[in-house]
């Protein structure tokens, strides 16, 4: 079949009527985003579709506002014309929608069809239903369609893939006639007892045999029957199993990720203490003084104030003095300066100076009998005269020394004075000290952020999208699975020994019988038997033997087409693995390295995976069922590198017949918002035999729904 | 030697109880783990921290506000020479302010030399030098107390900001700048 015309008609957002001629080979439909790529996609389902929902919905918004609210009759249509074998054969589903007072009413939606014969005979058919599942059987076209890159996981269902490749296997037609040998078998069996209970010596003998062995066969089916709920389970624990390791892998990478998001955390909370500290700026007014930081002038009026007040006392004391008489006072004074306190300099020094004969103050020589030499000899005697001889009769104008107090008070803080002058520096590097802690903590804060987003990647990446505070339970239902199918294994061992030996029992009682019948029943009828028996045999092995050799053909042929597609890369290998649970037949599928572990596959490597897988279908629905069927895929090239484009297009090209492919990988869009088709696309390496391009026409506006318009262009 | 300081140091400075709210709202008296101050708001840890700030605010400022002669005078019972003793594991010892507090009154107070000489000589006493300090460190608290009301009160200063009374002091120093370069 190959899809030669889609005309659709006011559907969603393709007003009014608008054809797609499609050829032989790889069709490129592009579009960007919003202009009505997928709209087409879903066009062509919609034909296909039994069960219509909201078919307002699928009006052109342009034409209710165009025509139907002006009291127009509106056709929305798709209209399907395909190739197939000799014939064309056209599919339409349509439905008319008018205007009824605010509303609008929709016609029930019809499905036509015509089929045009070799000869140029052309006649709509009585049955379109039948004339669409001959273009495009359900069960093929799920193979056909794919929306997006998801779609292509159908593969994941086993039973699904069994039933396509059945579907094309030689001896599916054989089914029929197993059917048929075990309903015959069964005549032959009942017809042979009926014989041998009539001619039968041991007539009640007989009749017990036969009864034991219904009773064996009803037994054993449904021993079989439990058995093959037990595969079930099992087939079901391993599937969770395989979602649960895979989580627990991501598991690892989770714990790994939180380690260090929990270093990072302390981190930050260090760094937070020690800003914290910092930051006690009340606090550190007093334990820090820096609430002394303008308090340089208040000490140097202090000690301005002190030295003053010192000085107008010993000024007070000696004008005391000398009212008083102290005559030597009065001599010692020159004018009228207030001489040094008693005893500076000190005794050492002033016998130091007289023995050098020098005065070490003003660094002049003072010889014996000089004045100076006088002066010092004098100054030393009123000191030890002071000290030694106790001057109790001196009068005194002070009798307290708070001043001195204060001198001290003075003196010991004047080193002082330098911290609280570089006080203003400390507060400033203190600031600068938080915000560059700060700024750790910020850049500390970014690394975390980051490493949560890796770990939320982790999170997403597990199929059961379970959060991290489920971990144990995780473990815990992994631990109970494995537990699960221990104990169905066990039962599932139990079971198929007992069947073995119901089987044994049932072999030798119908051993028996047999012998039995033998004697008793007539020749031809016992060969009858046997004859039957041997043709159920041969048409059970023939479908099961021909299915093998189709899914050997397939995994052959996708991964043929999947190492061309991924020429020079190692992607291991596709594997179709048949499986049977009772009676039902199951393909899975697999990807795996050269040592048969699972291969993990990158996004765009999984879609080449699949489409090979696709292909190869494609190929033997060709070959087994002589007719080839369109694919047709939208956007599937999201996830691929732009180095991967040729092998793709060239892998569809060589592959099947038709082909038809949405894209937005090709639509460039410059700097005042208007697209063009990328040169890549008009490259040689990209394989097209024709191209379309679906956009909005210029008449559309963004956000007004009302005027949007799809229109398809040739390329 | 007679330490005018030392005996300075064991008196209570008052302060004007209409401004008793600033010490209630502004300071954690009583028990509490040092943690909670922020929490609650309370940005000084003992009335005497209010006390000593609010000094050296008004000192910084220039603001010398005589209490009223009417004013109902208040104090909290804690001499000076216990100010600032309160070392624990998350606080120092800052009783070295103490001195600095001295230092500041006796420079702020105008004549106090005659008075001194006086002491020496004997004819005054200590306890009315104490009291002339006082003054001058109750006035200038008094200063200091109203300019905080009028910062909270009426230019919304945001004292939940951890910076809002370094900068108070902070900004003083253009203040004595402006003094002096007037002078």
């Amino acid at each position: 079949m190959r899809i030669k015309q889609v005309v659709i008609t006011n559907y969603q957002s393709y007003y009014g009527k608008n054809v797609f001629d499609f050829v032989q080979g790889v069709n490129i439909v592009h579009g960007a985003n919003g202009h009505g790529k997928t709209k087409f996609f879903e066009a062509i389902e919609w034909i296909f579709n039994e069960n219509d929902s909201n078919l307002e919905g699928l009006i052109s918004q342009k034409s209710i506002h165009n025509e139907i609210k002006e009291g127009i009759d509106v056709l929305v249509s798709v209209r399907m014309t395909v190739i197939q074998g000799d014939e064309v054969k056209t599919i339409e589903k349509l439905f008319i929608a008018k205007k009824n007072g605010d509303n609008i009413s929709i016609s029930k939606p019809n499905l036509t069809g015509v089929r045009e014969e070799e000869n140029g005979e052309r006649y709509q058919v009585d049955f379109p239903k039948k004339l669409r599942d001959e273009i495009f059987d359900a069960r093929i076209r799920r193979y056909s369609m794919f929306k997006g890159e998801t779609d292509l996981k159908v593969f994941e269902s086993k039973e699904a893939l069994s039933k396509l490749i059945d579907m094309f296997s030689d001896a599916e037609y054989l089914k029929e006639y197993i059917k048929k040998a075990e309903f015959f078998v069964g005549r032959a069996e009942n017809a042979v007892t009926k014989a041998g209970q009539k001619n039968a010596k041991g007539e009640k003998e007989y009749a017990i045999l036969s009864k034991e062995i219904d009773y064996l066969k009803k037994e054993i089916y449904d021993k079989e029957s439990e058995q093959h709920q037990h595969e079930i389970n099992i087939e079901k624990i391993k599937a969770s199993i395989d979602e649960y390791e895979n989580i627990i892998d991501n598991a690892e990478a989770y714990q790994i990720l939180s380690e260090r998001i929990r270093i990072k955390e302390n981190e930050i909370n260090k760094l937070k203490i020690k800003v914290r500290d910092c930051e006690n700026y009340t606090q550190d007014l007093f334990d820090k003084n820096w609430i002394l930081t303008n308090y340089k002038n208040i000490f140097e009026e202090f000690k301005t104030k002190v030295v003053n007040v010192s000085k107008s006392k010993r000024k007070l004391e000696n004008e005391y003095q000398q009212k008083i008489g102290e005559k030597k006072a009065v001599e010692n004074l020159k004018n009228g300066i207030i001489p040094l306190p008693i005893g500076a300099p000190t005794r050492q020094h002033m016998v130091e100076m007289l023995d050098a004969k020098l005065c070490k103050v003003c660094n002049r020589d003072a010889p014996e009998g000089s004045e100076a030499f006088a002066f010092m000899n004098n100054r030393l005697k009123e000191y030890i005269e002071s000290v030694e001889k106790t001057v109790v009769e001196k009068k005194q104008l002070f009798r307290n020394n708070y001043i001195n107090s204060l001198t001290k008070v003075s003196d010991s803080n004047d080193e002082n004075i330098s911290n609280i002058i570089n006080m203003e520096l400390n507060i400033a590097e203190n600031f600068e000290f938080v915000e560059s802690r700060k700024g750790d903590i910020n850049k500390k804060i970014e690394e975390r952020e980051k490493e949560e987003v890796e770990r939320a990647k982790v999170i997403g990446g597990s199929k059961l999208g379970v959060d991290a505070g489920s971990a144990a339970t995780i473990l815990q239902n992994f631990k109970g699975l494995n537990t699960n199918i221990k104990e169905e294994n066990l039962s599932l061992s139990g079971l198929t020994n007992i069947i073995k030996s119901k089987k044994d029992k049932l072999a030798a009682f119908q051993t028996k019988k047999n012998n039995l019948d033998i004697a008793s029943v007539s020749g031809y009828l016992m060969k009858t038997q046997d004859l039957l028996k041997d043709v159920l045999t041969i048409t059970t092995e023939t479908t099961e033997k021909e299915l093998n050799t189709l899914v050997v053909y397939l995994e052959k042929q996708a991964n043929e087409i999947f190492q061309a597609t991924n020429e020079g890369g190692y992607t291991g290998n596709l594997k179709l693995y048949k499986t049977k649970i009772g009676n039902q037949n199951q393909v899975e599928f697999r990807v795996l390295d050269n040592f048969n572990n699972p291969f993990a596959l990158n996004g765009a490597q999984e879609v080449l995976a699949h489409t090979s897988l696709l292909l190869a279908i494609s190929k033997m629905v060709k070959n087994e069922a002589n007719e080839s069927y369109p694919l047709i895929l939208d956007a599937p090239l999201s996830t691929f590198d732009r180095n991967k484009y040729p092998a793709f297009f060239n892998s569809f090209k060589e592959n099947t017949d038709q082909c038809i492919i949405l894209v937005k990988d090709f639509i460039k869009e410059d700097e005042n918002k208007k697209i063009s088709i990328d040169s890549r696309f008009y490259q040689d390496d990209i394989v097209k035999d024709k191209s379309l391009w679906v956009k909005l026409d210029k008449n559309s506006i963004e956000n007004q729904i009302e005027t949007t318009n799809s229109v398809v262009i040739e390329l | 030697m007679d330490k005018l300081f030392n005996e300075w140091k064991k008196s209570t400075p008052k302060y004007d109880k209409n401004l008793e709210h600033l010490f209630i709202s502004l300071t954690r008296k009583g028990g509490g783990a040092e943690v909670d101050r922020e929490d609650k708001g309370k940005i000084f840890s003992n009335n005497y921290e209010l006390y000593i700030y609010a000094f050296f605010l008004g000192l910084y400022n220039n603001k010398y506000e005589e209490l009223p002669e009417t004013a109902e005078l208040k104090d909290f019972s804690h001499a000076i020479q216990y100010w600032g003793s309160t070392k624990s594991y998350v606080r120092e010892d800052f009783t070295n302010l103490q001195e600095y507090l001295f230092m500041a009154v006796i420079a702020k107070t105008d004549g106090i030399e005659d008075d001194l000489i006086e002491l020496d000589k004997g004819k005054k006493t200590v306890e009315a030098i104490k009291k002339r300090l006082h003054i001058t460190m109750q006035n200038y608290t008094n200063g200091g107390l109203l300019l905080l009301e009028k910062k909270v009160q009426q230019e919304n200063l945001d004292i939940t900001l951890g910076t809002s009374m370094l900068n108070l002091i902070l900004q003083s120093k253009q203040v004595i700048e402006d003094v002096l370069s007037e002078a």
